[in-house]
Order: structure tokens, then sequence, then C-alpha cells
């Protein structure tokens, strides 16, 4: 069992140019202004993109309004490949959402449905009603590599698990937010239409941020890999970082405090 | 003790929010005087200065939303 303190941000990699406010799309009132940063991370980057034009972080970086949800992060690439619309997406439960887009409903499996929305601006779709969760704030993932995700996300203390089966995995964590919020990732295993396997660099839900503690980092693993550690300056506050990967579905990013 | 501890945290949440006049009662969360960036960085330095081990479970608004619960936290440990 790991010690990781909870859930820190979420990366969404687009094509956009920079995104420097929601203002017009779905997350308008659920996140303030955004804060644009540079980092010149090529070396632990370098094993988990795709493009190699991609080797500098150029992110969006957006806190939430009301310190409920978790950090989001908009990740500039020139990929063309992108994970599935509807293989992600974020869960703002039971909240009217305002769009011009057209309403659908998803279904995961048999059992399982979402009504989504699409928002055009930042390649993204939000479900605000959905069978999958109970709790407000959530996202969906479906991935190819299902067990060892699972298995990463069961081995963290902050983590709780809802419920479970063999295609679905509801895991409810703590954001460390100023309100030490919920957030709960529902892990879907792909089916056979998922075949691609995708890197920090192709668009789509790309990484799941979480604060740990120095001590109690995660080693490297026969099912992640790990990259050199890096330096991050964000706010006048320096966290030393590195990713957990696989280039199969999404990564880690653990920033160690 | 308990007014010892609470004066040492005052102190460091004084240099974290840069608010030289954080004053006791002030809510910390609630008052956005501490976001979620520097409550790592007072987690990391509760542990170093008070040789305590901060865990997931003790991260709830409750336990630093003012600095007698940061305190009573720590003197928990």
């Amino acid at each position: 069992m790991n010690n990781i303190l909870g859930l820190s941000h979420l990366v969404f990699t687009v094509n956009s140019d920079k995104i420097n406010s929601l203002k017009g799309t779905l997350l308008e009132s659920f996140y303030g202004e955004g804060n644009y940063f540079e980092f010149n991370h090529k070396e632990a980057r370098k094993n988990l993109i795709r493009n190699h034009t991609n080797m500098l972080s150029r992110i969006s970086l957006f806190k939430p309004l009301n310190g409920d949800l978790p950090a989001i992060e908009f990740l500039y690439s020139e990929s063309t490949i992108s994970r599935d619309q509807n293989s992600f997406g974020l869960i703002l439960n039971n909240f009217d959402l305002k769009s011009e887009e057209f309403e659908k409903e998803i279904h995961f499996g048999k059992n399982y449905s979402a009504k989504i929305l699409f928002d055009k601006k930042l390649n993204l779709t939000i479900s605000h009603s959905t069978n999958l969760m109970q709790d407000k704030f959530g996202c969906w993932i479906i991935v190819k590599d299902f067990e060892d995700q699972k298995n990463l996300l069961l081995n963290q203390k902050s983590n709780k698990v809802i419920s479970s089966d063999e295609n679905i995995i509801v895991i409810r964590t703590k954001v460390l937010n100023s309100k030490f919020s919920s957030f709960t990732i529902v892990l879907i295993k792909s089916n056979s239409n998922f075949t691609e396997n995708y890197f920090n660099d192709d668009l789509g839900l790309s990484t799941i941020g979480w604060f740990q503690k120095t001590h109690s980092e995660i080693k490297e693993n026969n099912k992640f890999f790990k990259t050199k550690d890096f330096q991050i300056t964000m706010f006048g506050r320096k966290f030393k970082a590195n990713f957990l990967y696989k280039n199969v579905s999404i990564s880690h990013e653990l920033l160690n405090i | 003790m308990n007014k010892t501890t609470n004066d040492e945290i005052l102190e460091i949440l004084k240099n974290i929010s840069n608010l030289p006049d954080l004053s006791i009662n002030q809510l910390l969360l609630d008052e956005g005087i501490i976001d979620s960036l520097s409550t790592i960085e007072l987690i990391s330095i509760l542990e170093e200065r008070f040789a305590i081990n901060i865990g997931a479970d003790d991260l709830n608004h409750f336990n630093f939303n003012t600095v007698s619960a940061i305190s009573n936290l720590v003197n928990s440990k």
C-alpha cells in the first residue's frame, strides 16, 4: 500500500490554441481563470510521448472555483491521434449544464448509461446524469489495461471502492483541494472497439495527477514504468515529480510533497 | 503545550500565506487563506517540524480549517 495523499489534477491533452478562459464552455461555472505554464521536462517526458514535437510541456491550469473539484490541466499537443470521444469524460451529476449541443445517451454494457453533452471547445464529454455513480463529481475512463490501472488505484490508501464487477470499478478518492472533497473515478474495461495504445500527447484524458509523500513514493514495477524526476514550480511552490506510465491508456503524475 | 503549538502553527501559516497579520481565529480554508498547494506545503512542514506522520485519513476540512484544529491534530500524533 503506497501513501498517496489524494488527487491533485486531471490532464486533458488537446489540439487547441491556448485556452485562457472557460467562459462559454460547460465548465464555466466550475473553474476560474486559467494560468499558462511551460515546462521543459524533455528528459522525463521523452518516453511517454508519441510525437517529439510535443516534448515541451505547455499547459493551461484551472483551479476549481468552489474548491470542490480537482484542478484541470489542458496539455497542448500536435498529435492527430485521439482517444475515443466517449471513452472518457467528466461527471457533474445533477447539474443543469447549459449547452447548444444535443444531449446524447451512451451505454456502458447492459446496466450503465450516461446522458452526455460534448464541449467542442474543450474536446470534452461531460455527463450530468448517469447511474455509473451516485456522487456529485467524478469521471469515467475506459481503459485497455483495466487490471493494472485498477490495481494501481486500489493500492492507494486514499481510495475507497464503492462497487466493482469484472468490467467496472467505482472508486472514491479524496481531492487535495480546499474542501478535501470526494471525487469518483469509474474505471471501465474496454471492449474490442478500443485497440489503440495511447500516449501522453494523444488527445483526451491522458493523466491523473496525485500528491504523494516523497518518503513513500511509488516504485517502478513490472506494470508501470517510472520517468526520471523533474521539478515543477507553480504559484511559487516547487515540487519534485515523475510519471508512472505504460503508454497504453492513461499515465499518472506523482507530485511529491 | 497547546498554546505553544498554536503559536508555532500560526507562525508557519503566516509564512506560507504571506499574511503577517493572520490571527488565530481565522477560518483558513473557508476564508481562502490557504489553498490546496499551501495545504500541501503546510503538511510537509508540520511533519518535519513536529516529527509526525500525517496520512490520507487525517486530511479533512475539520482538521485544517483553524489553527486550533491543526494544533489538535499535531498533538494527537
